[in-house]
């Protein structure tokens, strides 16, 4: 017959698993008692045996073979179902174990006698019993003496409880501290537990995770030290004040402090976060000290984009990859007129007229595919219905892991500058057409003067041939003024094109001495010439300095005397950076005022010249700005009643002159409202003939840049280009450039060379030219060969 | 035998002077008013050379030239361009289909009766003929 299960089966097997001795080796205390107890009763069998869940365990036995029965078959498993010893005389007189197998087989069990093992906390866990193989009727002093020995061997058991529980919870603290130690090695931070008394202005570090070394320095363990002392003088007032005695008894501070130790990248910051609560001696905090400076770093950067992008004069925006706007910045808001809070949240489109929408699908098709950024110019539609000329750069953006999560745009409003230019091309067309208008009409007086003058429509009177060629000299003047009149349509125009080369002072001279000598001749004005023997090449458009050196000679012959003399003078100028080119005459001289107003456009001298000066404004004003092109200057030196001398410079083709030259002249030329993008331009295959053709092109390009210089200006041993511009919005001309650029060299692949564009520098408005310069030769803007 | 020029100018002032000069030099002068009346002239007789205006309204000098080049017989028929802007962006592409010489106006009368000289000479060295 089986036996029920304990009323308690569940705590009692995990009271047997306790012990411990499951499945172990023969346990040499409960052995001794096994023995002893066989002893006592002078029979064969005897064990200490836990009832196990299937099966009963003999954790000590003696004259069986086996350490385990089954349970079903186990005496023990009766045994422990009551608290007292459990005899058996004969098995086979008993109901409960008649037919039981070690009964009715080996090893014949006949009697039996067990005391349970009733533990502390009333758990039997198995007995403590005798068997033989005859029938017996122990002694009560036998019987006492076993539940003695039971007892004793509860007593082990007991302790073997206890110490597996005991193990089992100190494995468990270790494993629990070695987590939170994991734990704080990974954390940011470092966990600190300070103690602070006010009275003597301490913090002391009472715990501190490894971390805190890591990130404040201190020679040695920091437990027990002053944290203040490892904090920037400057701030550990403020970090004490921070710990002050929470007012109700509890309190949240968080502080940020610099530390005493420094990086080398300079300051380090810290954040202290602490929770702490008033204790007898001062008060405890619980804090969590990090590091902030990367975060107080990009903060700042940020901070410091966002004004950019505030400030900015583009319009940029961002949207997701939908193409609904994520942000607007007040550029955009004043280009098309529309709230941030409107346009957030809308698509992009909403400023896209409806004929660009395809364009602009697909540009946003093409940078989402990954094929980069894209730029154009195209046309957008603000929220009042003004149409808007915009420069276009799109860019992805994307997140940490490179996919595109959206776009930005970026757009300058062009549209007023694509007016003006519209307008001056206009202007440019019609100064054009209108000097051509004029040329046929010279042409045909001057030709018909000429035909009379050499006889060939009959004899000529020498008082004749003397007017007509009167007639000659006005209408090759007529021709200068149109020249002129063309020229500053185009300055203003921006498209007189300007080609710089290292010239002789001699050649410029050579090939308009028949020309000057003639406009001397018609007044009887006797020309003197002095050019300084050796002088260096100046490095100028050499059709531009002819210019304006007949300019200043017109001038001169205009307001000479009848028989007078003019003398034309080249040297070189102080200091050896510049040559002078002086035209004097010895007419009525101009006064202070006069000098003034001379270079006005279209102004005319005072009344009193104006029988003879007439029209002349212009020639000056024009020859002004051509010297300027040529990066020199016009100047005028004349007192009332004793002649003027007009003088231009030319810079020497050197590279230190022309560049001091470009840096004034650009000053001059307003560089203190914008800023100056300096651009260096590189060929890609470099040798003379693609070097010049792409001079060439720049120069023919002068709407996108105020100066262009070979990268060496002088000797032509450098390749490539310098450009130097001023601009509102340099990156955009730049763009500009290049897109130009791009588009010319796709028309034109022979007159076009392939070039880089690559920006030097960007210079801030205001900077005196001293300063330029110097940075630009540090930058080796201009590369030697 | 004096050598005949055709000028082809819609200025008839200019074609007067230029006729003036070329006939006091010792040329034999015809004159047409425009393009086409050009090209019948050529085609009515054949001149020793052409003077040719580069901006006319009806067709221009340059298509009058492309016309003539089309021309086998007239291959060999020396042309000089006159225009009223030296910096004519024509210029290039005058030059490259064959024009001999480019003359500004008002221009150098010298250089022109020179030039023409020179094309009007069955030996003559056509180098250096532009002004």
């Amino acid at each position: 017959m089986q036996a029920p299960l304990h009323p308690h089966e569940f705590e009692r097997l995990a009271a047997v698993e306790e012990t411990g001795l499951l499945d172990e080796p023969v346990d040499r205390i409960q052995q001794a008692a096994v023995a002893l107890a066989s002893r006592i009763f002078d029979v064969p069998i005897s064990a200490v045996s836990l009832v196990a869940e299937h099966r009963q365990w003999f954790s000590a036995v003696k004259g069986l073979d086996c350490r385990e029965t089954p349970r079903e078959q186990a005496f023990c498993a009766h045994a422990i179902l009551t608290d007292r010893p459990m005899i058996v005389e004969d098995a086979r007189n008993d109901s409960r174990f008649r037919d039981n197998p070690l009964v009715t087989a080996d090893p014949g069990i006949r009697f039996y006698a067990g005391v349970p093992l009733l533990t502390a906390d009333r758990l039997p866990l198995g007995s403590l019993c005798v068997i033989d193989r005859r029938p017996r009727s122990p002694s009560p002093g036998q019987l006492e003496a076993l539940s003695t020995l039971a007892s004793l061997v509860v007593s082990q058991l007991d302790m073997l409880r206890l110490n597996h529980r005991l193990k089992a919870e100190t494995a468990r603290h270790r494993e629990t501290l070695e987590r939170e130690r994991g734990i704080a090695a990974a954390l940011p931070g470092a966990i600190v537990e300070l103690r602070v008394s006010e009275a003597r202005n301490v913090v002391t570090i009472t715990h501190a995770s490894p971390m805190l070394r890591r990130l404040l320095g201190g020679d040695s363990d920091p437990e027990g030290a002053d944290l203040l002392q490892l904090v920037d003088a400057r701030d550990r007032r403020r970090l004490l004040a921070a710990l002050g005695e929470p007012r109700d008894g509890h309190a949240r501070r968080s502080i940020e402090f610099r530390s005493a130790e420094q990086d080398q990248g300079g300051e380090r910051w810290f954040e202290l976060d602490a929770i702490g609560r008033r204790g007898r001696d001062g008060t405890l905090w619980h804090t969590f000290i990090a590091e902030t400076t990367e975060r107080r770093r990009t903060a700042r950067e940020a901070a410091r984009l966002a004004a950019i992008v505030d400030h900015c004069d583009e319009a940029i925006l961002s949207t997701d990859l939908a193409g609904r706007l994520t942000s607007w910045n007040p550029a955009a808001e004043r280009i098309f007129d529309l709230p941030a809070s409107e346009a957030i949240g809308r698509s992009a489109e909403c400023v896209v007229p409806q004929e660009r929408i395809g364009e602009f699908r697909g540009a946003l098709e093409r940078v989402a595919s990954g094929r980069g950024s894209t730029r154009i110019e195209t046309t957008r539609l603000a929220a009042n219905g003004e149409r808007r000329t915009v420069l276009s750069a799109l860019s992805p953006l994307r997140d940490e892991s490179g996919a595109v999560i959206g776009f930005s745009e970026i757009l300058s409003d062009v549209t007023r500058r694509r007016q003006v230019e519209t307008q001056l091309a206009e202007s440019l067309r019609v100064v054009d057409d209108v000097s051509h208008e004029f040329r046929t009409p010279l042409a045909v007086i001057s030709e018909f003067s000429s035909i009379i003058a050499d006889g060939i429509a009959g004899p000529v009177t020498e008082s004749q041939r003397s007017y007509l060629s009167i007639v000659g000299a006005a209408v090759s003047d007529l021709n200068q003024m149109v020249e002129d009149l063309l020229d500053s349509s185009r300055l203003r125009a921006g498209s007189l094109r300007v080609e710089r080369r290292p010239v002789g002072v001699e050649s410029l001279f050579e090939s308009m001495r028949g020309a000057l000598a003639a406009k001397a001749k018609l007044r009887s004005i006797t020309l003197h010439e002095s050019i300084d023997e050796g002088l260096p090449q100046v490095f100028c458009d050499a059709g531009k300095a002819r210019r304006v050196l007949s300019n200043l000679m017109t001038n001169a012959v205009k307001f000479s005397p009848d028989g007078g003399e003019v003398e034309i003078t080249a040297r070189l100028a102080e200091g050896g950076g510049e040559v002078v080119v002086g035209v004097r005459d010895h007419g009525p001289g101009l006064g202070e005022e006069d000098i003034g107003r001379l270079f006005g456009r279209f102004e005319q001298l005072s009344t009193a010249h104006r029988s003879t000066a007439k029209g002349f404004g212009l020639g000056l004003s024009i020859a002004r700005e051509l010297a300027w092109l040529n990066l020199g200057g016009l100047t005028v030196d004349s007192r009332k009643g004793e002649g003027a001398c007009f003088s231009f410079t030319l810079p020497v083709a050197d590279r230190r002159a022309v560049l001091e030259h470009a840096a004034a002249t650009i000053h001059a030329l307003g560089a203190e409202s914008d800023p100056l993008a300096v651009v260096a331009v590189h060929v890609s295959e470099p040798d003379r003939e693609s070097d010049d053709l792409l001079l060439s092109w720049l120069c023919s390009c002068s709407f996108a840049t105020d100066l262009v210089l070979p990268a060496d200006c002088c000797d032509g041993s450098g390749r490539g280009a310098v450009l130097v511009g001023r601009s509102r919005a340099p990156q955009a001309w730049i763009d500009r450039l290049r897109r130009v650029h791009a588009e010319r060299r796709a028309e034109d692949p022979e007159g076009v060379p392939g070039a880089r564009f690559e920006v030097d520098s960007i210079w801030p408005p205001g900077t005196p030219p001293s300063e330029w310069l110097a940075a630009m030769r540090s930058k080796e803007v201009f590369h030697e060969a | 035998m004096r050598p005949e020029v055709l000028i082809i100018d819609d200025e008839w002032a200019v074609s007067r002077a230029i006729s003036a000069r070329l006939e006091a030099s010792g040329f034999e002068v015809r004159t047409a008013v425009n393009g086409l009346d050009g090209l019948a002239a050529i085609e009515a007789s054949r001149p020793d050379a052409v003077l040719l205006d580069l901006r006319m309204p009806d067709i221009d000098g340059l298509e009058v030239l492309r016309r003539l080049r089309a021309d086998d017989r007239n291959a060999g028929l020396p042309v000089i361009m006159l225009t009223a802007n030296v910096q004519d962006s024509l210029r290039g592409e005058a030059l490259a289909l064959g024009a001999r010489g480019f003359f500004g106006k008002p221009f150098d009368h010298h250089a022109l009766v020179a030039a023409l000289r020179r094309a009007t000479t069955p030996t003559a060295d056509w180098e250096g003929v532009a002004s």
